[in-house]
C-alpha cells in the first residue's frame, strides 16, 4: 500500500500542468538557468540559515503557480521516508562507529536533505511545465536527431499510463484474494508475479500499437523535422533570468559577507 | 463512375509462425467517395485487412501477403509505408495507445512535423482540424487528461491534419458511449458528404452506423457478403448470430410487420409505421404510466448512503450515491464515460474507501474490511482481463483463484466451473492464446470458482461482438438465475434491453439522475438530454406517442397484432 501510495504521489506531482502559467510562457533555457543557480547556491550556501532562505526563496517564486505547492507537498509526502530512512540511518551508522559527533553528523544530514528541498521547486517547475518534445527541439538544435531523443518523449508519455494500469492490475489481483502485503518475504516476491506478468503483456501490446501509430504518421520519413512551435527568448525570460540571479546572487552576498553568520 | 481508390486482387495473409490464414482470397475494390462499412466476427480478419491498406501488413508485420493490393494505383507491397500515409489516414484500435506526445497540439502537428510541413501550414492545419472536431478548448490540456471521446478525436485529429484521401478506422466506437459514438458517427459522415473523403470503418456495433454506410462487407477471413446494408439484413437469415454483427435492432420491425423492407433507424421505423395501419400488442401488463414505485426490499446487499468519492488529484468522481442493492436483484449502473460507474462498483469490495459516507457490503462496513475479506462475499470482474492473466495455464488461472479464496475441493470446484462455462477444452492453454470471448469467459470463471454471493462486471461488453455478447448475456443470467445479486456496469443499452435486468441506476458526472425498474427508468426518469441512452425501440415507441399503452424494452418484446 505504501508502495502505492509513493508512486501515486510522485505521478501526481511530476504530471504535466495543462494551465497556461507565467512558467508555461517561459523558454526552457530560462527554467534550465533556474536549476543551475538553485544548484550553485545550494552547494555554496554551508549553513542551515541560508539554506532556508534558498528554500523559502525559490519556494516564493515558483508558489505564483497555484498547483505547485500541491505538487510540492506530495513530492515531499512520496520522498519522506527516504529522507527519514537516510537521516536516522547515517546518524545512527555514524554513533555506532563512533568518533563522530553526532550533532554534526545529524547537521550535515539536514543540509543534504535541505540542499535537495531546496532544489524541488526549480525542478518540480521544469519538469510540469516543459514538454519533452521542447527537449527534442532544443538539443535538434544542438545537433541532436530527434530520432534519437524520442524514445524520451514517448517514455514521459506514458509514466501515467503505466502507473494506472499497473494500479488497475493491482487491483484486479486483490479482488481475486491476493495479498501482496500478508505473507513472507519470498510468497511476496512470487507473488508480484502477479503484477509483474500482467504488466509485460500490456506494456507489450502498447508498444506494437505505439510503433504502428509511430510508422503511420511519418515518424522517420526524414532525417530532419520541423518544429512548428521552436524556443523563442522572450522579454520575460529576461527578466526572469534577471530577477533570479540578482536573489540568488544576494542569499550567497549574504551567506558569505553578512555579519550573522550561524554556526548551523 | 467514382475513382478506385483501394483495390485488392486475391489477397491472402499469413501471419509469421501461423498455418492458417488471416484472410483468404479477398477481392475487394473501393471507389472515392464511398462509406464502407466492414463487420463481422471477432478474429474474422477485419483488422488484418485495415493493416494491409495502410501497409503496416507487410511493412511493419512481415508474414506472407499473397495477391496484389493496391491504393490510388499504387501496389501496396512495393510501395514504402511513407508514401501512403499523406493518402491513408489511419484511427487503429486502442487509441490511447496511439497517442506519442503529452499536449494535445503537440500531437495534432506531430506526423506534419514529421512529413516537413512549415510552420505556418502547421499551424492552419491545427487550426482547422480543432476547429472542426471541436476541441480548439483542449488544445494546452496534456493527453492523459483526456476523456474516452476526446482522445478519440485528438488522434483523429492528428491523421485529418495530414488532409488524407481515406480514412480508415478500427473499431471507433468499441469504448464510447452512446452520444459520443452517435457525435463521432456525424463527423464521419460529414468527412464522407461534404468533404468527399472514402470513409472504411470496421466495426461491431451497427446500430447507429449502418445507415450512414453505402455498403456493408462482411469478413470472416473471406467476403461472405458485399453490398447495401439493407440487403444484407433482409437477405442474411439471422445475420448477428451468424456473423456476430450488431445490426440495428429496429431493423427486425420488417420481418415483425411481414415486410421485405427493413428500417435501418428510427426515422425510417417511423416513416414505415406511420404509412401502416400497424397494431401492436404486447404481453407486458398494461397501462403502465401509473405503474407502482420500486418496493423497498427487504434484504439489502449492498447499501450506499450519501457516498461521496473524491480522488487525490481532486477530482470528484462521485456526488451523494444513495442506493440499495437487494439480495438476489440484477442491477445495471448506466452512463457515459467518466459518470463514476467503475469508482463506484470499486467500493463494493473495497478497492476504493469512500470519501464521505458509507457503503455496506452484506451489512459489513467497507471500510473496516479488507479488500480480500470482501473479496470473499463480492466477486469483482474488470473490464480488460488481460490485467489479470499471467499463469501458464486457463486450468492454473481458475486454480489460482480458488487457493487464494480457500476453496474446498477446488479441483473440482474448478473443474465444474471449466465446464460450465464451455472452457475445459482450452484448460491446458496458455489465457494469451484464447480468443478474446473465451477470456472474458475466463475472468468470469475466476470470479465464479469460489462462488461469491454478489457478482460485479465492469463494462463486460465493451469490445466483443454481437454473438459474443448474447454468450456472456446467458452466463451471466444464469449466474443471477443460481441466486446471486448481480451488478453489471455499461453503457451498452441495446445489450442491456435484452438482460433480465430489475433495477437500472443511472449515473452523470458521478450522481444518479435515475433510478428504478428498467420500464420506469426508460419511459419515465430519464432525463431529456440523456436519449441515446434508450434503447432504439424504445425511442421509437416514444416517438410514436404510443408508450401510454404499451412499453417495450427491446424489439423482440413487441409483436403486432393479428
Amino acid at each position: 500500500m505504501l508502495g502505492r501510495r509513493f508512486f501515486e504521489d510522485i505521478a501526481l506531482s511530476i504530471s504535466y500542468e495543462s494551465r497556461n502559467t507565467l512558467f508555461s510562457r517561459l523558454s526552457i533555457v530560462s527554467k534550465t538557468i533556474f536549476i543551475l543557480s538553485s544548484s550553485a547556491v545550494a552547494l555554496l550556501a554551508n549553513s542551515v540559515v541560508f539554506l532556508l532562505l534558498l528554500l523559502a526563496v525559490n519556494m516564493g517564486i515558483v508558489l505564483s503557480a497555484r498547483s505547485m505547492l500541491g505538487r510540492i507537498a506530495m513530492m515531499l509526502r512520496g520522498l519522506a521516508p527516504f529522507f527519514v530512512f537516510i537521516f536516522v540511518f547515517n546518524v545512527v551508522v555514524s554513533y555506532i562507529l563512533g568518533g563522530i559527533d553526532i550533532v554534526d553528523v545529524a547537521v550535515f544530514q539536514l543540509k543534504a536533505i535541505l540542499r535537495i528541498v531546496s532544489l524541488l521547486p526549480p525542478v518540480l517547475l521544469f519538469i510540469t511545465t516543459t514538454t519533452p518534445l521542447q527537449i527534442v527541439e532544443l538539443a535538434s538544435r544542438l545537433g541532436i536527431s530527434y530520432f534519437r531523443l524520442y524514445p524520451l518523449v514517448v517514455a514521459y508519455r506514458f509514466i501515467p499510463t503505466v502507473f494506472h494500469e499497473m494500479k488497475s492490475i493491482y487491483d484486479a489481483q486483490r479482488s481475486r484474494g491476493l495479498e501482496l502485503e500478508k505473507g513472507s518475504i519470498v510468497g511476496r516476491v512470487k507473488s508480484l508475479a502477479s503484477i509483474v506478468v500482467p504488466s509485460i503483456v500490456c506494456s507489450t501490446i502498447r508498444a506494437r500499437d505505439l510503433a504502428e501509430s509511430l510508422m503511420l504518421r511519418g515518424f522517420g520519413y526524414s532525417k530532419n523535422r520541423t518544429f512548428y512551435r521552436p524556443t523563442r527568448f522572450t522579454k520575460l525570460d529576461a527578466l526572469f533570468i534577471s530577477a533570479i540571479a540578482a536573489i540568488h546572487s544576494a542569499i550567497v552576498a549574504l551567506a558569505y559577507l553578512s555579519p550573522f553568520q550561524t554556526p548551523l | 463512375m467514382n475513382r478506385e481508390a483501394i483495390r485488392l486482387q486475391n489477397v491472402t495473409y499469413f501471419y509469421p509462425k501461423t498455418s492458417e490464414p488471416a484472410l483468404e482470397n479477398v477481392t475487394l475494390t473501393v471507389s472515392e467517395g464511398e462509406f464502407l462499412v466492414i463487420a463481422g466476427p471477432s478474429g474474422g480478419g477485419k483488422s488484418t485487412l485495415c493493416k494491409i491498406v495502410t501497409g503496416l501488413i507487410p511493412h511493419l508485420y512481415g508474414g506472407k501477403l499473397a495477391g496484389e493490393a493496391y491504393v490510388y494505383g499504387l501496389n501496396i507491397a512495393e510501395a514504402d509505408v511513407k508514401n501512403l500515409v499523406s493518402t491513408v489516414g489511419v484511427v487503429l484500435q486502442n487509441p490511447e495507445n496511439q497517442i506519442v506526445n503529452i499536449v494535445v497540439e503537440e500531437e495534432l502537428a506531430f506526423a506534419l512535423e514529421n512529413l516537413l510541413f512549415d510552420r505556418d501550414e502547421i499551424v492552419s492545419r491545427i487550426e482547422e482540424v480543432s476547429r472542426k472536431l471541436g476541441i480548439s478548448h483542449i488544445l494546452g490540456r496534456s493527453t492523459y487528461e483526456l476523456s474516452g471521446g476526446e482522445t478519440q478525436k485528438v488522434v483523429l485529429g492528428s491523421i485529418l491534419a495530414l488532409k488524407p484521401k481515406i480514412l480508415v478506422l478500427d473499431e471507433p466506437l468499441a469504448h464510447l458511449d452512446p452520444p459520443t459514438a452517435l457525435d463521432l458517427i456525424r463527423f464521419l459522415q460529414y468527412l464522407n458528404k461534404v468533404e468527399g473523403r472514402t470513409i472504411i470503418v470496421v466495426e461491431h456495433r451497427l446500430s447507429e452506423l449502418l445507415r450512414c454506410a453505402s455498403r456493408l462487407v462482411i469478413l470472416d477471413k473471406k467476403i461472405v457478403y458485399d453490398g447495401p446494408p439493407r440487403k444484407a439484413i433482409e437477405d442474411i437469415a439471422d445475420v448477428g448470430s451468424v456473423y456476430g454483427i450488431e445490426i440495428p435492432p429496429i431493423a427486425k420491425l420488417g420481418k415483425i410487420m411481414r415486410s421485405t423492407y427493413s428500417p435501418l433507424d428510427v426515422d425510417e421505423a417511423l416513416t414505415m409505421l406511420r404509412s401502416s395501419n400497424t397494431v401492436f400488442k404486447t404481453g407486458l401488463p398494461k397501462p403502465v404510466n401509473n405503474e407502482a414505485p420500486d418496493p423497498t426490499c427487504r434484504d439489502v446487499a449492498i447499501s450506499v448512503q450519501g457516498l461521496w468519492h473524491i480522488y487525490r488529484n481532486g477530482v470528484v468522481a462521485l456526488k451523494d450515491i444513495n442506493l440499495e442493492v437487494c439480495r438476489g436483484e440484477f442491477v445495471a449502473i448506466v452512463g457515459g464515460n467518466g459518470s463514476g460507474k467503475t469508482t463506484l462498483v470499486k467500493h463494493f469490495n473495497g478497492l476504493l474507501k469512500p470519501t464521505r459516507g458509507k457503503v455496506l457490503v452484506l451489512g459489513k462496513d467497507v471500510t473496516k474490511h479488507s479488500v480480500a475479506e470482501l473479496a470473499q462475499h463480492v466477486g469483482l470482474v474488470f473490464q480488460n482481463p488481460l490485467y489479470y492473466f499471467f499463469r501458464d495455464t486457463v486450468y492454473d488461472e481458475v486454480m489460482f483463484t480458488a487457493r487464494s479464496m480457500n476453496v474446498e475441493n477446488a479441483e473440482e470446484k474448478v473443474a465444474e466451473i471449466l465446464d460450465r462455462l464451455g472452457l475445459s477444452h482450452i484448460a491446458k492453454r496458455s489465457p494469451y492464446e484464447i480468443s478474446v470471448g473465451e477470456q472474458r469467459r475466463l475472468a468470469i470463471a475466476s470470479a465464479l470458482v469460489y462462488n461469491p454471493e454478489i457478482l460485479v462486471l465492469d463494462e463486460p461488453t465493451a469490445g466483443i461482438d454481437f454473438k459474443l455478447k448474447m454468450e456472456l448475456l446467458e452466463i451471466i443470467t444464469s449466474a443471477w438465475r443460481e441466486g446471486r445479486t448481480v451488478i453489471i456496469t455499461t453503457h451498452d443499452i441495446e445489450f442491456l434491453s435484452h438482460a433480465p435486468v430489475q433495477k437500472v441506476v443511472v449515473l452523470e458526472k458521478g450522481g444518479i439522475v435515475a433510478l428504478g425498474n428498467p420500464r420506469r427508468v426508460f419511459y419515465e426518469l430519464l432525463p431529456a438530454d440523456m436519449e441515446m441512452y434508450l434503447p432504439q425501440t424504445v425511442r421509437l415507441v416514444k416517438r410514436l406517442g404510443v408508450d401510454s399503452a404499451i412499453r417495450p424494452l427491446n424489439i423482440d418484446d413487441l409483436e403486432t397484432a393479428p
